[in-house]
């Protein structure tokens, strides 16, 4: 062996064990960083615990927990009452309003005990519950109220009518606070059941303490959970508000945990790590069910949702304006089959644009067009189109009837095979559809600026911003801009009408009247209505669904059993 | 380089659809009135020329201020910094397990080609080039941690909770270094320098070892340089199925909110890290290989 060999080994062996080196190095580092941030969680477990130390007492369910997948991070460390930031949900656990919302939209006292509404609608005074103590052992009263409105009332980023219309918000005593409103509204009150910005937060979760415009330091509400720890993109443990007004939670304590793929969440189910999981807080695949069903550990919850799907008309396109197209659409759309083939049996069939879940939505005002090809056909030829050339898609003028049908994949995967679905459907009577699949960012663009479509599927908002907000928003104009669905002037002043009057039954007459119009003139196209799922463990007892997305569960009735 | 990198994606970013100020205020469930999508475009700085924008970002990067993200307002650089540990501890843990199935195999499939042992190499490569990423990471779990219970599902908490995401990570890149290994083996192994050292009588250990491999490696190094650039960028799948709170699933939910800010201070960063592993590579090259030197 020459010497040269002799020096090449060593310095191979070298080479090995610098990279042997740097290697143990950064895997070192990276677990002293694991370490330091435990070590962080840890610290603010204490100062969590210091300031319940007094009134916890010690008994045998105070180690009760549950463990809920959540898609998203909870964000609590940014968690504000006012902002919208962090986990929607999260909000509702931590926060109360003054009021809350109950089973098709009825006004529950929650902070406000009570309240009375001026003559015009226009003067609203609430008087706060007595002895209310928020968790870090601070009294709720009126101005802490007044401190978390204008907290964000001011901000112009804000649409909600309680901030564009409000005039004055006044301390009257120390329970009782007073607010005016440059118009009569009635959905102000189920506004005020939002999850945010409306919610009150202590003036003590700020600095300098008391400051409107002072900086948010800690999540501290009156709700029945404050948090105990939070790991960025991990989990976020609440624990039971030790000073909680209402009845005490069964579970002392609730893991959220941050399962990002569906998938997983539902690999976590089967493995039992998770004991909840589903609805909006991370959606359940529907193809997996028929697995989950089958879990002996598992029990899978169905209730009929909020919201419904949809597909908008572009008024701009002359032949959308012909309203007997426009119901031909809706006639040759097979919306049991949907539900029945596409979806399987999961969910409605659409019979408006909102399921009776909904405020104001009646067995007798939900009328919809049904699955009638031929009748479609027809309507088609009084139009004025007939298959003169013979290649199965009518035309009028020469010009063959073929429309653009745009959709998105990534936040709704099954609008692709429901897409696909109405396209032969539509073919059936002599209708081209061509299906456009864009990027969501794209999409959004289509919808709300550009409207380069001429069929777009879309879907109504959840739980409290229906039937008022979502109407107002897409079939109303907005300033300038025209409505983004269906732009009609008549239909406008019918909602102007529904949401301006404080009696409740020109109301109900009002929506019955704006119902029968979005029906009689075909403003869109009736397609689904989804359910809610959730799956749950079995040891979980008391399992009972909320009544909007950001409550989805009565977290405080859950328990578990052995 | 940096500068030129920065300047496309921030041309790129501008030219795709979708207004971030719109994109917030939706995202945070409130009606974009043309009032508060004013008001948000303003308060991000969006409201200029883009060339004045992007002049705004480059005056704040040389301060070393990257910014605050659009959606959740904290700062990009403490943001992508604290996700950048977990990912580079899975990166490296994903390379460790790929390499420990490569080396052995890529060797023995060059010692004895066309034996059962070369076989099984040529087949576990073609699994793991054309097994899906997402595929793999499910079954692993529903194995490994539904079935069989031997480690946590998910998230990343102790030792055992880095097993399964590593060995998805890594059985995925291990079928390009066994057929890479096996070729330059053979290669080397057919060297007049190696029956030179066999004809001198040196263990055949020894003659793979030191002689054979050593100059086998040139090639997967370099590939290695290349990936530990994209590794280190996080992987979003396996991020994503393991919940793994790593830097890749942080970028790709920037991408969706067009949160700019996040999306040019990611590139930014990992155009960094791509240039110093590029660095530390061909220093490794230099050293295992004295002729590049010499050129």
């Amino acid at each position: 062996m020459s010497k040269m060999e002799k020096k090449k080994g060593v310095r191979w062996s070298t080479v090995f064990l610098a990279m042997v080196t740097t290697a143990v190095l950064v895997i070192a580092g990276c677990s002293s960083q694991s370490g330091t941030s435990k070590d962080s969680s840890k610290a603010a477990n204490g100062t969590a615990a210091n300031a319940v130390t007094e009134p916890v007492s010690q008994s045998a369910d105070d180690n009760k927990s549950i463990t809920v997948a959540i898609a998203a991070d909870a964000g609590i460390d940014q968690l504000d009452a006012g902002a919208y930031k962090g986990s929607m949900n999260v909000h509702a656990m931590i926060y109360d309003g003054l009021v809350e919302y109950g089973e098709k939209g009825e006004i529950l006292p929650a902070l406000a005990e009570s309240w009375e509404i001026s003559e015009d609608g226009k003067v609203y005074t609430f008087h706060l519950r007595k002895g209310v103590k928020f968790s870090d052992g601070t009294d709720l009263n009126a101005a802490a109220v007044k401190f978390s409105f204008e907290r964000w009332i001011k901000d112009p980023a804000n649409s909600l009518n309680i901030a564009t219309a409000m005039q004055s918000l006044e301390a009257v005593d120390d329970l009782t606070i007073r607010m005016t409103f440059n118009k009569a509204y009635y959905p102000f009150l189920t506004e005020l059941s939002f999850a945010r910005p409306v919610r009150i937060i202590s003036p003590s979760a700020v600095e300098p303490a008391g400051d409107p415009d002072g900086t948010f330091v800690k999540a501290i509400g009156t709700g029945a959970w404050m948090a105990e720890s939070y790991k960025t993109d991990q989990e976020a443990v609440l624990v039971r508000n030790p000073y909680y007004w209402g009845e005490k939670p069964k579970l002392a304590k609730i893991i959220l945990k941050v399962i990002p793929d569906p998938q997983s969440r539902v690999l976590a189910l089967q493995n039992g790590s998770v004991d909840l999981a589903g609805g909006q807080l991370g959606k359940i695949p529907v193809e997996s069910l028929p697995v989950l069903q089958k879990d002996s550990t598992l029990s899978v919850q169905e209730a009929p949702g909020t919201n419904s799907h949809f597909l908008a008309f572009n008024g701009n396109n002359p032949v959308l304006q012909d309203v007997k197209v426009r119901q031909a659409i809706n006639l040759a759309i097979n919306k049991k089959s949907i539900v029945q083939d596409l979806m399987g049996g999961i969910g409605k069939e659409a019979k408006g644009l909102f399921p009776q879940t909904v405020p104001y939505v009646t067995e007798a005002n939900s009328t919809w067009y049904g699955f009638e090809p031929e009748q479609a056909k027809a309507l088609l030829a009084k139009a004025g189109y007939s298959d003169t050339d013979g290649d199965g898609i009518v035309d009028k003028a020469g010009v063959p009837l073929t429309l653009n049908f745009v959709l998105q994949e990534s936040e709704f995967p099954e609008w692709k095979s429901i897409g696909e679905l109405i396209q032969s459907e539509l073919k059936d009577i002599g209708i081209d559809v061509k299906l456009q699949v864009l990027e969501p960012n794209a999409y959004y663009d289509a919808l709300w600026k550009t409207k380069d479509y001429d069929l777009i599927i879309y879907r109504t908002y959840d739980d409290a911003y229906n039937p008022h907000a979502f109407l107002l928003s897409l079939f109303h104009k907005t300033g300038d801009a025209p409505a983004v669905v269906w732009s009609d002037a008549k239909l406008e002043a019918l909602i102007d009408k529904a949401v301006g009057t404080t009696d409740l039954k020109k109301r109900q007459s009002a929506y019955d009247d704006i119902f029968k119009k979005l029906y009689q003139e075909a403003m869109f196209a009736a397609v689904y209505f989804p359910d809610d799922i959730f799956v749950v463990n079995n040891r979980v007892k008391n399992f009972k669904l909320g009544y909007t997305t950001f409550t989805p569960v009565f977290w405080n009735q859950l328990d578990v059993g052995e | 380089m940096l500068l030129g990198i920065s300047c496309i994606t921030f041309a790129l970013m501008h030219l795709t659809p979708g207004d971030p100020a719109e994109i917030i205020l939706r995202a945070d469930g409130i009606k974009p009135t043309t009032a508060a999508i004013e008001v948000t475009r303003h308060t991000l700085g969006l409201d200029g020329p883009v060339y004045i924008q992007y002049g705004h970002w480059l005056s704040r990067v040389l301060h070393l201020d990257l910014g605050s993200s659009y959606s959740s307002g904290r700062p990009v650089l403490t943001e992508i910094l604290s996700r950048f540990p977990a990912t580079s501890l899975l990166a490296i843990c994903g390379i460790i397990v790929a390499l420990l199935l490569a080396v052995p195999l890529g060797i023995l499939s060059a010692l004895y080609p066309d034996r059962l042992i070369d076989r099984l190499g040529r087949v576990f490569a073609l699994l793991s080039v054309s097994m899906p990423g997402y595929w793999l990471s499910l079954l692993l779990i529903y194995y490994g941690a539904v079935k069989l219970r031997l480690f946590p599902l998910m998230g990343m908490e102790g030792g055992s909770s880095l097993v399964l995401p590593s060995l998805a990570l890594g059985f995925g890149m291990a079928g390009v270094y066994i057929r890479l290994i096996r070729a330059s083996m053979l290669e080397a192994l057919g060297q007049l320098y190696i029956k030179a050292a066999r004809g001198r009588g040196m263990r055949e250990w020894s003659v793979i070892g030191r002689h054979a491999f050593r100059n086998a490696l040139l090639p997967s190094l370099t590939l290695l340089g290349v990936q530990i650039g994209g590794l280190l960028g996080g992987s979003v799948i396996v991020e994503t199925v393991f919940a793994w709170p790593g830097i890749g699933r942080y970028a790709v939910e920037a991408i969706f909110a067009k949160d700019y800010i996040v999306i040019q201070g990611y590139v930014l960063l990992m155009a960094v890290v791509v240039v110093l592993v590029n660095l530390i590579v061909d220093v490794g090259c230099l050293l295992l290989d004295p002729r590049i030197r010499l050129r």
